[in-house]
């Protein structure tokens, strides 16, 4: 605009005067600051009104800037001054006072507010709560401004024909903005142009959108943060949602498939739609070789319909036909008679689907593998191998080459072969081929068929054959430890413990095992308590062991662990306390009567002979409780022992009483021994006085009652041997020993009164 | 290790099932050669690869004791969709939500260029003079 009317805000008709309000079209004048100070010094207030309308326009641009009041004398239009204060307004930053004014003007004067506005974009684009303004400000140019239209349509929110608007400022492509190219990716895929949309625009599209990507079978993935229930929806429609979910969801098709590839009829449930009953038709004809073909898809009759006169035994020779060609999942089917030689590719099906008359070539080295022809099936594989681009088919032919090479003994070779396919049926069959030169080469295989194995049956076969291995080395310690990890039958994963802890004793001892079972904790505990140093007791083991026996039909293995565990106790060295295992053990129900009777006193004659006892306990040793249960059991229930069985244990009961009565007759004397000198200790250190001596008093009274809990004791574990093989001459003296003692402690007691 | 293989004998994929082996059975013992001793070797190695099948485990693919052939399921067949592995069903859609979700990402697309030209064209625009 070259020249306006400020004074009213019209368009400048060329002349020097407003055509719509008479008022001049002087600009401001220039000099700013200067013109202000100039005009205010020189001039009162009654002749400013004098002044030039340029001055005057200047005088009141530099007064708005300072923020100062206006004086009337200026004679501008309220107008003209809302528009100076708006244009002083943006340069301030402060855009709400700027809308404010703007505001102020009338409706389709003061173009020049337009660009003011296109000037401030960016800020007028961050400052949301001044939209509403600025589209009230710009509205009534839209038509007439490139730029105001634009501008409204971008902080309007609401335009219509925002695209139009766009096409014309911006260009038709829309540019590279995120939306714009996301659009774009979006059109491309659903028109086939592309095979997918990239993965940073996903987020841009609605879930209406993403269904009909999905649709269009150009999405793979569910994107992340997508809300329900479109999340549930879209996953169904990808697949990726359960049976259950899918069906529930309405995806009556979809659960149909889902049936079908699981090997099941579709349910009930589903319904009788067309889609639904192709699938039963699909199923009947995979498990029964039933062909319905009014109810398959008219896309599917044919293919299966062709398929199925290749498939069917016949004699002679048959060519396949384009649809079948074209189709690899009808390969499969194809096989035995493709086997046989008795395919070949129709006119032109060689041309149009190479890769099927390739796999159909390797089909036939399959003749003479079985007629044993190792050049021939080498000859074919390698064909094939060479020409194949597919994966699986180079594989499949390098599987071939590798059986003919097995067969020829060519070990290494047929190992190479397999080596480079990805595949537990790969790794099976070179774990094969390697356990003909020996079993340890295997290893290997089987821990990379564990590895692979997508199904849990072929996973679990694997691990049996690793048991069968008992060599110890890396590999092997290895795959148990991968193998401990998976869900397996209960029997063999008690066979990876034993191996485990064969093997591998350390790691097991303190392997955090997932999901940890009865059998676990038993064989860690063995391997702690095995270890050096032992970090777990024969307790802990006996706890697990007898946990594992009170299970309702447990193992055979628990029995023999049972057996070797209490075998194990005689040979226990003396240190070690077995008392608290065999009363685990007894309390289970492990032992037998006569195991429970000789263990007990056996283990508590043992804890007797070790463990240290003293007077000031006030109690037993539980060696001493154990060894009293044993003998009582034994006269109360000896009559249910055989006799030879009865009299070992009436040997070993005699002999584990008589040490216990031995060593604690022992310990009672040696302190009777020493009691005088002791006596006569404390008597030295005794106090001057009757009150100082109390203590020593007190001491000699205790030392007393020491001594009579000490013949106590020994007098109890005698009676224990009564009516035991021990010697007469051992009780005699002890019982001696017991009188004396008797006869003397009445004596010391009024001696300490 | 036995390295006769009863799946190659009886010309069947690896993991066919009993009832297969039993019809491949049938089938190959129709077509024995005339040699009696010939068709005799013949029927025994049938019979053979028919017991090993029917004692081998109910699961085939737990089988570990015979060289597999072929050794993927799909008889080494590009593992892609078709008739009998049939793609997701995705179902029908909401075309007049597609259509309003469309109308929506093009406005915002229009909206998203309308900025960036405003912005661009800002930057080169200085205020007007008052």
């Amino acid at each position: 605009m070259a020249e306006w009317c400020r004074s009213c805000g019209g368009e400048s008709t060329g002349d020097e005067v407003c055509g719509d309000c008479g008022v001049p079209l002087d600009p401001p004048a220039p000099g700013g600051e200067r013109t202000v100070r100039g005009v205010l010094r020189r001039r009162s207030a009654p002749r400013l009104g004098g002044a030039p309308l340029g001055a005057r326009r200047a005088a009141a641009i530099d007064l708005i800037a300072q923020g100062r009041p206006l004086p009337a004398e200026l004679d501008l239009t309220d107008h003209e001054i809302a528009w100076y204060r708006a244009h002083a307004a943006v340069n301030g930053g402060d855009l709400t006072a700027a809308l404010d004014q703007m505001a102020k003007l009338p409706e389709t004067g003061y173009a020049a507010r337009v660009g003011l506005l296109l000037s401030v974009f960016p800020a007028l684009l961050a400052t949301r709560d001044c939209w509403p303004a600025a589209v009230a400000v710009l509205a009534p140019f839209v038509s007439g401004s490139d730029d105001a239209a634009a501008m409204v349509a971008v902080l309007g929110r609401t335009t219509p024909d925002v695209v139009d608007v766009a096409r014309r400022y911006a260009g038709r492509s829309f540019g590279e903005g995120r939306r714009a190219r996301a659009l774009t990716a979006y059109e491309r895929a659903v028109t086939g142009e592309a095979d997918s949309v990239p993965g940073d625009l996903v987020p841009l599209l609605a879930p209406a959108l993403l269904d009909r990507l999905a649709v269009a079978g150009v999405l793979s993935d569910l994107p992340d943060g997508l809300p329900e229930p479109a999340a549930t929806s879209l996953r169904c429609r990808l697949g990726l949602a359960t049976a259950e979910q899918t069906a529930e969801a309405g995806f009556a098709a979809e659960a149909a498939r889902r049936a079908y590839l699981t090997g099941e009829a579709p349910g009930d449930r589903l319904g009788d739609g067309p889609d639904v009953r192709h699938y039963r038709a699909l199923h009947d004809y995979v498990t029964t070789r039933r062909l319905r073909e009014e109810d398959l898809r008219p896309g599917a009759r044919e293919v299966i319909r062709l398929t199925d006169a290749v498939t069917i035994g016949f004699a002679g020779r048959r060519s396949v036909p384009d649809e079948v060609a074209a189709d690899p999942t009808t390969w499969p089917r194809l096989w035995p008679n493709a086997a046989q030689g008795k395919l070949y590719p129709a006119d032109g099906v060689a041309q149009r689907h190479p890769r099927f008359v390739l796999w159909l070539e390797l089909c036939t080295a399959y003749p003479a593998l079985r007629g044993g022809l190792w050049p021939e099936a080498l000859r074919i594989a390698g064909r094939v191998g060479e020409a194949a681009q597919d994966p699986a088919l180079r594989a499949e032919a390098r599987n071939v080459a590798a059986y003919a090479y097995w067969q020829l003994g060519r070990v290494d070779d047929a190992l190479r072969e397999l080596g480079e396919a990805k595949g537990a049926g790969f790794a099976v069959n070179a774990m094969l081929v390697a356990s003909s030169r020996n079993a340890a080469a295997a290893l290997p295989h089987l821990a990379q068929i564990m590895r692979l194995a997508e199904d849990d049956q072929l996973r679990e076969a694997a691990v049996r054959r690793v048991i069968e291995h008992d060599e110890p080395s890396a590999t092997l310690v290895a795959i148990i430890r991968a193998a401990l990890d998976l869900t397996v039958d209960d029997d063999l994963h008690q066979q990876l413990l034993a191996l485990s802890f064969r093997h591998d004793r350390a790691w097991l001892a303190t392997a955090p095992l997932p999901a940890r079972r009865r059998d676990d904790r038993y064989f860690q505990a063995l391997a702690a308590y095995e270890e050096e140093p032992s970090t777990a007791g024969l307790g802990e083991i006996a706890a697990a062991l007898a946990d594992l026996w009170r299970r309702p039909g447990r193992p055979a293995w628990v029995e023999t662990e049972t057996r070797r565990l209490t075998a194990g106790l005689a040979g226990l060295p003396e240190t070690v306390d077995a008392l608290r295992a065999v009363e685990t053990l007894a309390q289970a129900g492990m032992l037998s009567l006569a195991d429970r009777i000789r263990y007990r006193a056996f283990a508590g004659a043992r804890q007797i002979a070790t463990a240290e006892w003293s007077p000031r306990l006030g109690r037993p040793l539980p060696g001493e409780a154990a060894l009293a249960r044993a003998v009582d059991e034994y006269w109360q229930r000896s009559g249910e022992l055989e006799a030879d069985v009865l009299a070992t244990v009436e040997e070993s009961l005699a002999e584990d009483v008589r040490w216990a009565a031995l060593t604690i007759g022992n310990t009672a004397i040696r302190f009777w021994n020493a009691f005088d000198k002791r006596m006569a200790t404390l008597a030295q250190s005794a106090g001057r006085t009757w009150e100082e001596n109390q203590p020593n008093e007190a001491a000699r009274r205790q030392l007393v009652k020491d001594l009579e809990a000490h013949v106590d004791r020994s007098e109890r574990l005698l009676r224990l041997t009564d009516g035991l093989t021990v010697d007469p001459q051992f009780r005699k003296d002890m019982r001696a020993f017991h009188d004396k003692a008797r006869t003397t402690i009445p004596y010391l007691r009024r001696r300490t009164v | 290790m036995e390295r006769r293989n009863p799946y190659l004998i009886l010309g069947i994929p690896f993991g066919t099932g009993r009832a297969g082996a039993n019809a491949a059975f049938a089938r190959r013992v129709k077509s024995l050669p005339a040699d009696p001793a010939q068709a005799r070797a013949w029927q025994t190695d049938l019979t053979w690869a028919l017991q090993r099948i029917d004692a081998g485990p109910a699961a085939p693919e737990a089988e570990m004791g015979y060289y597999r052939m072929p050794a993927d399921p799909g008889c080494g067949a590009p593992g892609e969709p078709g008739v009998f592995a049939p793609p997701p069903e995705p179902g029908p859609y909401d075309e007049a939500a597609v259509a309003a979700a469309l109308v929506r990402l093009r406005a915002e697309a229009a909206r998203e260029a309308l900025r960036r030209e405003l912005s661009r064209r800002s930057a080169q625009t200085p205020p007007p003079a008052p």
